[in-house]
């Protein structure tokens, strides 16, 4: 099972009806979703509304979701035509050219977003990257090799045990543990809806 | 409170529980959490089993911390990868969105299949739906064969059905259509069964009926054939000369 497999298994859900699926694939997306759609829309407020909207629109449709395309690519498509949509409904005309799915994501892609983002949500942005870096740093050795190699490498647990000879399972958990050390520290700059914090609000 | 400490002879037993799980002392609800979490983590990395994912949505409903941290994972991750993410969204972004479907009584859950070949219905109406026994009616303007536009549906309530009319077929063609029309889906609580699909595909196959859900109701769609208008007069052409 690979990570496609894993949005394919959460669309099947949603589509016999779990919203608990479709709640995991937002979070999944929600911030790539609202980067892209921030592109056309510069209103921060608008952005998450058309965002929200874009995401039950693509609940609406995701009965006709057949996995040809990466569940992503299929939603990113939603999203822009969201967008433009909301531009047109506005009066405003949407931009001519789309962003390329594979370009939207990438840093020097989102060189256009750091230019638009107000200094509170760059400053945020910043203080939450510097805790990650920072947290994986301090890691002992064994969790942050793991986590490096999976998210920076992109290797499978399978790969990563050989690397580092031991058991899948406990690549499975040294993966786990450094990612909930990195959501330990992260908590308090996010908020966290149980404790009221307002976190990243914006 | 009490701890326990989890003995498990052979590491086999439980191979979804990770070295670090059974080595750590918690009490069964932390140990709870950590199993789930783990399992949240394979899951966002495509390792986790088939079969333990709708275990693993099950707990994540009872533990609504876990939507949480898996929404800080897959941030993590994109920061590691130097993705640039908005980070400023609020932590009830998707809690927003779930909400909006669960108030939106428009919203169907099921879409028609491909192979029924009508495309995207779009349901309208019906706030106040009394009960279990309301009956809908829609209009559903759709060319034959034509599967991406969506279409164009009006929904209507109708009164409470009594056991002596099976179905209310209530709802009316769409003005200014010129498409051919599907027409007259009714729509019944689920129980009910006695509405019989009277058209058919162009395979000459019967369409599946449709599950929906309004208001936490479930109902079945079923879609009829628009009644055979009536045959247009006949105009003789004057004959020639």
């Amino acid at each position: 099972m690979g990570e496609a497999d894993t949005d394919r298994e959460l669309v099947e859900r949603v589509q016999k009806g779990d919203k608990r699926a479709f709640d995991l694939l937002i979070r999944k997306y929600q911030h790539k979703i609202v980067s892209v759609i921030s592109r056309y829309v510069s209103d921060w407020s608008e952005c998450q509304d058309v965002a929200q909207e874009a995401f039950i629109r693509a609940y609406r449709a995701i009965g006709n979701f057949r996995g040809d395309a990466q569940f992503y690519t299929w939603v990113y498509k939603i999203a822009i035509n969201t967008a433009k949509n909301h531009l047109v409904s506005q009066g405003r005309r949407p931009p001519k050219d789309d962003i390329a799915v594979d370009d939207a994501m990438l840093l020097d892609g989102g060189a256009w977003l750091k230019d638009r983002a107000t200094p509170e949500h760059e400053l945020l942005r910043q203080e939450i990257e510097q805790t990650v870096f920072d947290t994986v740093e301090q890691l002992p050795e064994e969790l942050k090799t793991a986590i490096t190699l999976r998210e920076v490498d992109g290797l499978s647990y399978e790969e990563i045990a050989e690397r580092m000879n031991c058991p899948i399972g406990t690549v499975r958990s040294r993966i786990f543990r450094a990612r909930d050390a990195i959501d330990a520290k992260l908590r308090p700059l996010l908020g966290d809806p149980d404790s009221g914090l307002p976190g990243g609000s914006g | 409170m009490e701890f326990f400490q989890l003995k498990i002879a052979d590491r086999a037993q439980v191979p979804n529980m990770s070295e670090h799980l059974l080595s750590h002392p918690m009490n069964p609800n932390q140990a709870m959490a950590e199993s789930l979490g783990e399992q949240l983590s394979a899951l966002m990395d495509g390792e986790l089993a088939h079969d333990q994912v709708r275990f693993l949505l099950r707990g994540v409903e009872a533990q609504p911390d876990l939507f949480r941290r898996w929404s800080n994972y897959h941030l993590v991750s994109a920061t590691l990868k130097r993705e640039y993410v908005a980070f400023a969204l609020p932590v009830n972004f998707a809690q927003g969105v779930i909400a909006r479907l669960d108030a939106d009584v428009a919203v169907s859950a099921v879409r028609p299949s491909r192979r029924v070949g009508f495309g995207v219905l779009r349901w309208v109406g019906g706030g106040a739906i009394a009960a279990a026994v309301a009956v809908v009616a829609l209009t559903v303007s759709r060319p034959v064969g034509q599967v991406d536009s969506p279409a164009v549906a009006v929904a209507e309530q109708a009164p409470a059905h009594s056991s002596s009319q099976p179905y209310l077929p209530l709802a009316r063609p769409l003005a200014n259509s010129t498409s051919p029309l599907f027409n007259y889906a009714a729509v019944q609580p689920a129980s009910f069964e006695q509405v019989v699909p009277s058209y058919y595909l162009p395979d000459g196959s019967e369409p599946a009926p449709e599950r929906i859900e309004i208001g936490g109701v479930s109902y079945v769609l079923r879609a009829q054939r628009p009644p055979v208008p009536d045959p247009l007069p006949q105009v003789t052409a004057p004959a020639q000369r």
